[in-house]
């Protein structure tokens, strides 16, 4: 567990030890445990969706497993990938 | 894992076109992520031809299924014996069409 602190801003600071990029994290259900996150990083650049996915479970697996990240929806962008999105919105 | 239970996985995804490890049944989901999941392959076409395996009613492949194919959380689904991912990417393929291709190569192949 996180000591003190939100079990999201764990997660978060986990993650950003892990992956250098763009993090973010939302508690989708407002009860700590169900979480969203957002990143773009240069590390997803030629990895498929699956390789993706496990790069951003990697520093969180003792959470998964012990239940303390009960639900985890993962959107994993290369920073071109997150460009070509900004613009779309924009237009 | 046992091999009798890696064996059951392998003939399992071998045998079926789509299958889905997910949490209760695809009648009556647990999770809002194994009906979303379930969602997306209707809509995709595999409506009639999903094989769904609910792991909580069977605690050994609960934990077996994650170890399968290295991949810690559930729903996990399968199309013509490969790997796919759990909601997020099951969903991303929906959206971008390849699931419904995906789903109707293995529907054919399957006869």
């Amino acid at each position: 567990m996180a000591g003190q602190g939100s079990i999201r801003d764990g997660v978060r600071e986990r993650l950003e030890r892990a992956l250098e990029g763009m993090i973010e994290v939302r508690d989708l259900t407002g009860t700590d445990n169900h979480f969203e996150v957002r990143i773009v990083s240069a590390a997803f650049e030629g990895k498929t969706p699956i390789e993706r996915h496990k790069l951003v479970y990697a520093p969180l697996l003792d959470w998964i497993e012990d239940d303390t990240v009960h639900a985890l929806s993962v959107r994993a962008y290369t920073p071109e990938q997150h460009e070509s999105l900004t613009k779309e919105k924009r237009s | 894992m046992r091999p009798e239970v890696k064996e059951r996985i392998d003939r399992e995804i071998r045998e079926n076109a789509v299958t889905i490890y997910m949490k209760g049944t695809e009648m009556f989901p647990r999770c809002g992520f194994s009906a979303a999941t379930v969602e997306a392959l209707r809509l995709a076409g595999a409506e009639g031809s999903i094989h769904s395996v609910d792991v909580l009613a069977d605690p050994e492949l609960r934990e077996s299924i994650k170890e399968y194919r290295d991949w810690p959380t559930i729903p996990q689904v399968y199309i013509g014996g490969e790997f796919i991912g759990g909601c997020d990417i099951t969903r991303e393929l929906y959206e971008t069409g390849e699931l419904r291709t995906r789903i109707q190569n293995a529907l054919a192949t399957a006869g």
